[in-house]
């Protein structure tokens, strides 16, 4: 299995999937048995469900102290971790730049030797490519970058398709669609306050509800592990053979 | 004959170059720090300044002007040579040129080992020293004793935002005139707006630069408090707090720091010794 250390940054526009997202990767990263450490930055605690399960950290990044950003940089020193989720605050794409510019962000991920991922669900939203084209430009080669097509919104992403897909293949940018759930089904996930996996075993929810729910997982699930890039930007195969993408900028 | 020409048209040139040090690389510099607030960022500009010195393994001396709080002393002190100098004590500013001619041309040590000639000199004046500054260029011809071991003074003017910080330059501009090169130091601590600077800075060049001065101005990057008060308490330099691996938001941080620092201090390498 991969040995690489990830630190897997979940960017973009509010309301369009990140703490669903992070959601799901933290049970798939625990069934893949890494030990992970979720920072949080998100004011209505979204992750509660989550806190039984990993170790969650509130990320205040927009305090008149940013001391509590840095805590993160303090966990790259930590042995025991292999993946570190933060859960940035949406919107702010130039403030997230500069605390990474200011803190020298990619060179001590690099120098402890962890990798970074930046995964940005979309929605058919243009303001989600200015975002992603604003990443790129300012971040280059230093991280990894993941597209998360949420099919709640969209399914064909036509703009994005039409002027960011090629340019994401050819700097090993990686794809993958999170299915849609119906508005019920999630609505009623969530009333639970429960790890998702657990909802479809819960006999308070309609059994129909919970077919939808268990096949969305499952859905997700088998589309990353079915797509090698995406497995190996979440740290849960190994990416030793992967060419570098450099010179590609 | 013609052999003893050459010999004496390349004695001319190197005589001539050794009276026009002007634009010369070897020219003898001394960076006066200098800022009439406390709290402006004298030090911290300083102990940037001195860290750069050492990266570039440049030799030179330091002066710590603060009795109160010696700051320079105790970041830099094990890292280089700093000498103490007590701006209060008139005696003291005056035989500074001297003291500076006394590195520039180093005595034989008696076992007749040559000591090393140091051409930079770093002088960091506490607040409420320009006072001294001021009796000692008008006094005691302090610019002139420098112009005459060819030592180029630059002053490094630290401000932020408050109109104290401009009438202090204005100040200094007035009795030092076209006699020193002028570094201004916008502090970004305080923000990035410094209007009433702006409002004086062309007028202030224009003067300068007609007085025969080069004048440049280069912000400071600000460094986050826990950062600042980490260093504070170990006592640490910049360099160590990049090398060390103890807390790597400092490191980080620090770094960061410094790469935007040494931009802008090459930015104005020629007044600054880095040439």
């Amino acid at each position: 299995m991969s040995n690489t250390k990830r630190m897997i940054m979940a960017v973009g526009d509010s309301r369009v999937g990140k703490s669903t997202v992070i959601k799901l990767l933290i049970e798939l990263l625990l069934s893949h048995n890494k030990v992970i450490k979720v920072y949080n930055h998100d004011n209505r605690n979204k992750l509660k469900a989550y806190e039984s399960l990993v170790p969650i950290e509130k990320l205040i990044f927009f305090s008149s102290n940013p001391d509590s950003t840095d805590l993160v940089l303090e966990d790259l020193n930590n042995k025991s971790l292999d993946t570190i989720l933060v859960d940035m605050p949406g919107q702010y794409i130039e403030e997230i730049c500069q605390y990474i510019d200011n803190a020298d962000f990619f060179q001590m991920l690099a120098l402890q030797q962890w990798k970074l991922t930046f995964l940005q669900p979309i929605s058919h939203r243009p303001d989600c490519i200015e975002y992603l084209k604003y990443l790129l430009e300012f971040a280059t080669d230093n991280a990894n970058y993941m597209i998360v097509k949420n099919q709640y919104f969209d399914t064909r992403f036509r703009e994005y398709n039409k002027s960011m897909h090629q340019k994401m293949s050819l700097i090993g940018g990686a794809e993958i669609e999170l299915p849609a759930l119906h508005r019920d089904h999630y609505q009623a996930m969530e009333a639970l306050a429960k790890p998702y996996s657990l909802c479809h075993k819960d006999q308070s929810l309609f059994v129909v509800y919970r077919t939808y729910i268990y096949h969305w997982i499952n859905n997700f699930f088998s589309n990353i592990k079915n797509n090698q890039l995406v497995s190996e930007y979440l740290g849960i195969v190994s990416d030793e053979n992967r060419r570098d993408t450099a010179r590609l900028f | 004959m013609t052999d003893e020409n050459d010999y004496e048209q390349i004695a001319v040139s190197e005589q001539h170059q050794e009276t026009t040090p002007k634009d010369n690389e070897q020219i003898n510099r001394v960076v006066i720090i200098t800022g009439e607030k406390g709290g402006v960022g004298k030090t911290t500009f300083a102990r940037g300044l001195a860290q750069i010195y050492l990266d570039q393994k440049k030799k030179f001396v330091a002066f710590d002007a603060d009795q109160s709080n010696p700051q320079l002393t105790r970041f830099y002190g094990s890292e280089c040579d700093i000498q103490s100098l007590d701006p209060s004590i008139i005696e003291q500013l005056d035989s500074f040129p001297d003291n500076l001619r006394s590195f520039i041309f180093p005595p034989d040590k008696p076992d007749r080992k040559i000591v090393e000639s140091k051409n930079l000199f770093l002088l960091d004046l506490p607040s409420q020293s320009i006072k001294y500054l001021q009796d000692a260029v008008e006094e005691l011809e302090l610019l002139k004793a420098l112009n005459q071991y060819d030592v180029r003074p630059t002053m490094v003017v630290v401000i932020n935002q408050s109109i104290d910080s401009v009438n202090q330059l204005l100040n200094l501009c007035e009795f030092c005139e076209g006699r020193v090169d002028y570094v201004i130091v916008k502090n970004l601590f305080f923000g990035e707006n410094f209007l009433k600077y702006q409002d004086m800075r062309e007028t202030i060049i224009t003067t300068v630069q007609e007085q025969g001065a080069k004048y440049i101005d280069i912000t400071m990057p600000t460094l986050v408090k826990h950062v600042y008060d980490y260093l504070d308490i170990n006592n640490m330099t910049f360099g160590k707090a990049i090398t060390q691996n103890e807390t790597w938001a400092v490191k980080g941080r620090v770094s960061s720091w410094l790469r935007k620092f040494q931009e802008q201090i090459l930015s104005a390498k020629d007044l600054l010794g880095l040439t």
